[in-house]
């Protein structure tokens, strides 16, 4: 009777994991991924903060299973597929092109903020715009800087 | 590399000493003249220097810095973009800010795929 009651248990653990399992797949995450940025958009249209805080809560839920499988990443989105995500080549061309789009692009948002906060008396209803570029650029800045510290430690 | 460090230093401090008080006195012709004066500088130094200024090692440092700047960088400004639009009945100053964000995020985006597929090109696709 006892070793019935066992197997039952069992069938029914068994049952649940591959339910959470289903949580956990791949195809899962990405649908779910999809609806995020679905609510991401329809909040925006609707200016709806409260579909927008749906998205965060989601988004946290899945970040939260991302990190406990960050190890096997690779295999939950890949499986059996062979396609390399990135090979050095391509390592190479993104930190490339991120240090080339990040030097101009700050130079540019410094320029033009700088241009429309010297025009504010011509152009005071500009003058927001221009204290707002500065203040990404400082905080591009304070980004790059951390994560140079960061990797300077790291390397 | 020791005195090209402390030249950008100098070279830093009289940039934004000269554009602050450009800004402040609504000259704008003095902050670019700056802003030039200080590029010429650090580029006819690095020209004439035989020291060594940047080694593999730090070259590689700021790449990935960069990258991560980058993204998370943008990332910030879409969704702080975003947010300032959506609550525009609630706070209707910061749209302008909020639209100032989204579109800095878009012209970030646009100009990392024109990078993107120029070194695609260069390193052989």
């Amino acid at each position: 009777m006892k070793i019935v009651e066992g197997d039952n248990l069992d069938k029914k653990s068994g049952i649940v994991l591959k339910i959470l399992s289903i949580f956990e797949s791949g195809l899962f995450l990405k649908i779910l991924s999809v609806f995020i940025t679905g609510l991401w958009i329809a909040g925006l249209i609707l200016g709806n903060i409260y579909i927008v805080l749906l998205a965060i809560i989601l988004l946290i839920a899945l970040c939260a299973v991302l990190y406990i499988h960050r190890d096997n990443l690779q295999e939950i989105f890949q499986k059996d597929s062979s396609v390399v995500v990135e090979d050095e080549r391509t390592q190479l061309i993104n930190e490339k092109a991120a240090t080339m789009t990040f030097g101009i692009f700050v130079a540019v948002i410094i320029y033009a903020g700088i241009i429309l906060i010297a025009l504010r008396d011509s152009y005071p209803q500009l003058l927001q715009a221009g204290c707002t570029l500065i203040i990404a650029a400082v905080f591009c800045f304070i980004l790059y800087f951390t994560s140079r510290a960061y990797y300077n430690r790291k390397f | 590399m020791k005195n090209y460090q402390i030249l950008r230093i100098i070279v830093a401090i009289f940039v934004a000493t000269v554009v602050g008080l450009s800004v402040i006195t609504e000259n704008l012709l003095l902050a670019i003249l700056a802003i030039v004066i200080g590029t010429m500088i650090s580029y006819i130094y690095k020209k004439n220097t035989d020291e060594i200024l940047e080694d593999e090692r730090i070259a590689k440092v700021s790449e990935k810095a960069s990258r991560m700047a980058i993204v998370l960088f943008s990332i910030s400004i879409a969704f702080i973009g975003m947010f300032f639009i959506m609550l525009r009945n609630e706070y209707p100053d910061f749209t302008l800010a909020g639209f100032t964000l989204s579109y800095a995020a878009v012209a970030l985006l646009l100009l990392y795929y024109i990078f993107y597929g120029y070194y695609d090109k260069k390193y052989g696709s």
